[in-house]
């Protein structure tokens, strides 16, 4: 069953208000944090957020299309590492 | 030579095995018609293999090379790779890169300091992450254009905006 309407998105307030400090001061830095349940409200587009995976801490830039969705689905927890000599694999700047 | 696809299990009795892809067009394997066979990309084994078929099988990708009829015969090229020549491999859309251009590339910052050396591209569901290690220590970097200003493949240098915390992300301090 989803979340209550009433209740609203779960934001952790403690994120939030590091966003709020730092869209006032205008100052850029990445937050790092193990709230994989918060969701993302609008305010987080354009930060950038450090987010553990139980092992590292998975930089993710948070765009437009991610909000509504939280935190933890961005850092997962498995991995897959493939093949690391010359592949056509490609990657570009998102 | 260039990897298009990893060997995994025999699939079936007629030589059909499943591959893991190693290109992000998964109909490039149909395109190119002919594999070679190697254990690295640096070494060829035997003849080219002409592709008799490409199939999906649920999550899975199912591939048939003509002369390989039976489950011994793609049993024996399990954990080989699907080559091709660096010549045929497919042309990129402006701003894209292959993973193995990035991998060694110097990253620097504004001020040209050197931040380290990319050594592996991990794919995430956000955006890809940079792997890089300046002597003990790795940090990971998000290929956002935000974040990066500039690649230059030719220079093997990326130029990124390093915010504060940046050089902290990756595995735990």
């Amino acid at each position: 069953m989803g979340r209550s309407l009433k209740k609203g998105p779960f934001v952790d307030p403690k994120l939030q208000s590091k966003v709020t400090l730092m869209g006032r001061s205008g100052e850029r830095r990445v937050i790092k944090t193990w709230r994989r349940d918060c969701t993302i409200p609008p305010e987080f587009v354009g930060h950038t957020f450090a987010i553990h995976n139980g092992k590292n801490f998975v930089p993710v830039y948070i765009t437009e299309n991610m909000v509504g969705h939280k935190l933890g689905e961005f850092a997962p927890t498995r991995t897959f590492r493939g093949h690391a000599g010359k592949s056509e694999r490609r990657t570009a700047p998102r | 030579m260039i990897a298009l696809a990893k060997v995994r299990r025999p699939h079936g009795l007629d030589g059909a095995f499943t591959v893991d892809l190693l290109t992000s067009d998964p109909e490039r394997i149909r395109e190119v018609g002919t594999v070679r066979l190697g254990r690295t990309d640096e070494e060829t084994r035997g003849d080219e293999f002409h592709v008799q078929s490409v199939r999906n099988h649920g999550r899975q990708v199912i591939v048939t090379l003509e002369g390989i009829a039976d489950r011994a015969a793609a049993e024996a090229m399990r954990d080989m790779l699907l080559l091709i020549p660096e010549d045929a491999m497919a042309p990129l859309a402006r701003g894209e890169y292959y993973q193995h251009q990035i991998i060694g590339c110097t990253v620097v910052d504004e001020a040209k300091t050197m931040l380290g050396v990319v050594a592996e591209v991990l794919e995430m569901p956000a955006q890809d992450v940079y792997v890089v290690v300046r002597g003990d220590h790795t940090w990971w970097l998000p290929a956002a254009k935000a974040l990066i200003m500039d690649i230059d493949v030719s220079l093997q240098r990326i130029t990124v905006r390093a915010l504060d915390g940046l050089l902290d992300t990756g595995p735990a301090h």
